[in-house]
């Protein structure tokens, strides 16, 4: 699990983490500092961020009611024919 | 996942002692670790030098070891730079301080404007300096609007009471056994990657200690990893970059004065620096083999240490089951805080590439190339205080000088120098210890001026540039003046220290 460090690399750690794990490249170990924190430990870090993240996500516009809100919203026919077929919560 | 049991930790002085109390700090306790103090080679440790950079504050929380820990341990002050004085007996005098980075104008670095405004130097503008100048100190405040706040500040110490200080941190999760090593003891079979591994070290005290990993601290012998080199497809040049010179090093008494800088004397011979304790001075001279009685002569005081050393690197400190650290690796002339950052690295790096399993070639590979790197470009900032060209006739024609100027050769180097002088560029590399403004203050310092500057800086007009630049210059003598000198800065913080430790 290991990243290579570059000062000055194109793309930072959590892109090469997303990258490497996105195609199933799992490391088959870790770093043994790990092992200093207890499961309950993480798993109680783990759970609060998991929270956060999805208070924060739930509370957060759908992307076609912040382009609206701002401004930005385009009324040109394609654009809003593909606007009206999202769904709720998708992309 | 099975992995690293046990890691065994040889040598003696600073470098096995804040190795053994980094890896007791930051390991989990299922890794037990045994470190065999031997009576050897601690007398090297004053090549360690005697000033820290910056980073050592944060280092040594890591090792919990606090601010007050090391100023009530040890004889420590604080500490703008180094101050270069007539550096190689050119007109050249310095302070090398410790600075965040400089403050841009329209996006374009404070050097440019300097040159622009048709000056020499940056000290004007860097409040560190201006406080060196007068022996002022107080803690940069975390507000950054004060113009304080852009100064950083290290340490002058002494090694060994620094050394003793880690020591005195190791608790029960470190094996200690104060023993030499008679033997290490190698399998004559090669691993699964071709290697040569360490399966033990028998002791002069009949005992024999066997470990997964074994991080040789023991100097610039190496006793336990040259034991695998010679065993294994190492490089035969061994040591790069070999430079002998000779040390002399003693504690004198300190006058009433309490500079905020390591003073470095060149001399004919090569230098001398002092280092200014709590309640002595620290000389150490450093000279050529060949001009060593000269050098004893201007040493001013009964030489407590005194030894011959080889500057210069291992082409690789990983290898097997045995990794070499500190001056195991590498011995950095004490120029700079280059051999104290040197050492941190290595234990940082150490650090995160503890190995997952007995098979290590992965966590050595990339140990080596971040090793390599890190002692390639501390070299280039050691060079560059030796690449004197620009001034013209100003090689000393003495030994010590000649010699230095073979070393620097480097085509990393040559390219900064080239880019700087040209246009006020700063060529970086990857993760060098020294960042840009260490290079700027160097720069400046040596009276290297670019030809030109950042044509950018020109959409600034002369009149606001001069206007920023002025007012800069203004406020920081202003801050300076309402600054407390270092001594008695010192002293009330100590107090106020006391006080709070006795409540």
């Amino acid at each position: 699990g290991y990243i290579q460090r570059y000062e000055f690399g194109v793309f930072l750690p959590p892109s090469w983490i997303a990258v490497l794990l996105g195609q199933n490249l799992m490391p088959t170990g870790f770093d043994p500092r790990a092992n200093n924190t207890s499961d309950a430990e993480f798993i109680q870090t783990s759970e609060r961020m998991r929270k956060a993240i999805l208070n924060s996500v739930n509370n957060t516009p759908l992307h076609r009611e912040f382009l609206t809100r701002y401004g930005a919203a385009s009324n040109s026919k394609p654009l809003m024919s593909a606007m009206a077929s999202t769904t709720s919560g998708g992309n | 996942m099975s992995g690293i049991k046990h890691i065994v930790i040889a040598g003696n002085g600073l470098a096995v002692n804040m190795t053994a109390l980094a890896l007791q700090q930051q390991l989990p306790p299922d890794i037990n670790l045994t470190l065999i103090n031997s009576a050897k080679y601690a007398d090297l440790d004053c090549l360690y030098g005697s000033t820290s950079a910056p980073d050592m504050y944060a280092f040594n929380l890591m090792l919990n070891v606090s601010e007050p820990d090391l100023l009530f341990n040890t004889n420590s002050t604080f500490c703008w730079g180094n101050y270069f004085d007539r550096w190689a007996m050119t007109p050249c005098s310095w302070l090398q301080g410790f600075h965040l980075p400089f403050p841009a104008m329209r996006g374009v670095g404070l050097h440019h404007f300097v040159t622009r405004h048709g000056e020499t130097e940056l000290a004007s503008y860097l409040i560190n300096t201006q406080a060196d100048k007068t022996g002022k100190f107080a803690h940069p405040p975390e507000d950054n609007r004060h113009p304080l706040s852009r100064a950083e500040y290290g340490y002058q110490f002494d090694v060994s009471a620094l050394s003793a200080l880690y020591a005195s941190k190791l608790s029960s999760k470190v094996t200690v056994i104060n023993a030499s090593i008679a033997d290490v003891i190698t399998n004559p079979a090669a691993d699964s990657t071709g290697n040569i591994n360490i399966t033990g070290l028998q002791l002069d005290n009949l005992q024999r200690v066997e470990a997964d990993l074994y991080i040789d601290c023991t100097g610039p012998d190496a006793k336990v990893y040259s034991e695998l080199e010679q065993n294994n497809q190492v490089p035969k040049i061994r040591v790069k970059n070999a430079r002998s010179l000779f040390a002399i090093h003693s504690t004198l008494q300190r006058s009433e004065a309490l500079p905020t800088h390591r003073r470095i004397r060149a001399c004919e011979f090569g230098w001398q620096a002092d280092t200014y304790l709590r309640n002595c001075i620290q000389r150490l001279t450093v000279c050529s083999p060949e001009q060593k009685s000269q050098a004893v002569d201007a040493h001013g005081a009964e030489a407590s240490i005194a030894m011959a050393f080889s500057a210069g690197h291992r082409q690789q400190a990983w290898t097997g089951n045995c990794v070499a650290i500190g001056q195991a690796s590498s011995l950095i002339e004490p120029l700079t805080p280059a051999p104290m950052m040197m050492l941190m690295r290595d234990i940082q790096r150490l650090l995160e590439l503890i190995p997952v399993t007995n098979t290590m070639s992965a966590e050595a590979t990339e140990y080596n190339r971040r090793f390599i790197a890190d002692v390639e470009h501390t070299d280039l900032f050691q060079g560059a205080l030796f690449a004197l060209e620009h001034l013209p006739d100003s090689l000393p024609e003495y030994t010590y000088w000649q010699q230095a100027t073979q070393f620097v050769q480097s085509e990393k180097l040559t390219r900064k120098l080239t880019q700087y002088h040209h246009r006020g560029i700063l060529v970086n590399y990857d993760l060098e210890p020294f960042n840009e403004q260490d290079w700027l203050i160097l720069h400046s310092g040596m009276q290297r001026r670019p030809q030109t500057y950042d044509i950018v800086a020109d959409q600034v007009p002369p009149a606001e540039m001069a206007n920023q630049l002025n007012g800069m210059g203004n406020v920081i003598q202003q801050v300076v003046s309402q600054m407390p000198p270092h001594a008695i800065y010192l002293e009330k913080l100590m107090a106020y220290l006391s006080q709070k430790r006795n409540q």
